[in-house]
């Protein structure tokens, strides 16, 4: 026992074995602060990648919509190597959606994160473009319909990008 | 159409058509009412009856519209029962995952479950 005076009322001693305690108590605090940070800059590491397909899904939705607007601009017949082309972009764009889906599972923030809203999104937009385009090559006077489905799906993943950020 | 081991596996593009077209037969070629009276309808009654599973490959084609994909394995549903064909079939679909999800979302709707 170290024995460091007294102080007034107070007396300061300390032995060796509370010394150690000591120790061990800053070690394990450290050592538990390490682990939480590392937690902490996976889980910044996984929402900054959950952003970055977040855009790539909406550059993909932008090439869909660049794509309807070339091909058939006023609704109308869509040439076969047109319609191949726009369902090839339905593709990417689905696949997209996907990849965030699969790294939201990996991240653990699958439930916070309002992904049927695009889910149901993408599939009114299938129906819309795929349907056509098989039964006669031509989307008709459906090209509006099409642009107001296209904003409603951009907006749900602008807003799941929102509640990525909030979280 | 091969067979394993419990499992007869169907590829759509090879053995149907690389080009899957509308929902009915009037409407055009390869419609999915013709895929289901023609393929999915026969694997479906061997399956059940061999006590089989069916695995279906999507892979290869084109790409599907919405109402070909209900029209075959939704018609199916409405026809039979629709836990009994999601019992029956597999999906493959590597090019684009999201439509298993679709088809059985089909499938489940298709008695209004």
């Amino acid at each position: 026992m170290a024995d460091f005076h007294s102080w007034g009322p107070i007396e300061w001693k300390i032995s060796l074995g509370e010394i150690a305690n000591a120790f061990a108590v800053a070690c394990t605090g450290w050592y538990v602060a390490r682990i939480i940070e590392k937690q902490h800059a996976n889980q910044r590491a996984l929402k900054d990648l959950i952003a970055f397909l977040c855009r790539e899904c909406l550059d993909h939705l932008a090439a869909l919509s660049q794509l309807l607007e070339q091909h058939s601009p006023n609704g109308g017949a869509v040439s076969a190597d047109g319609s191949r082309a726009i369902v090839r972009s339905l593709q990417r764009f689905s696949n997209s959606i996907h990849s965030i889906e699969i790294a939201a599972k990996k991240a653990s923030i699958i439930d916070r994160l309002p992904l049927e809203k695009v889910k149901s999104n993408l599939e009114t937009l299938r129906t819309q473009i795929a349907d056509p385009l098989a039964e006669a090559h031509t989307l008709d006077s459906s090209i509006r319909q099409i642009e107001g489905v296209i904003r409603l799906t951009r907006e749900s993943i602008i807003e799941l990008e929102i509640m990525l950020h909030s979280k | 159409m091969k067979v394993a081991e419990h499992t007869l596996s169907f590829n759509i593009a090879a053995e149907f058509t690389r080009t899957p077209g509308p929902r009915y037969i009037s409407e055009g070629a390869f419609s999915g009412e013709e895929f289901r009276e023609r393929f999915l309808k026969p694997l479906f009654e061997k399956a059940v009856e061999e006590d089989l599973i069916v695995s279906i490959d999507l892979d290869g084609g084109y790409g599907y519209a919405p109402s070909f994909l209900e029209e075959s394995f939704g018609g199916l549903a409405r026809e039979y029962n629709p836990e009994a064909v999601i019992r029956a079939f597999r999906w493959k679909s590597d090019e684009e995952p999201y439509l298993i999800e679709s088809i059985v979302g089909y499938i489940r709707k298709a008695r209004g479950g």
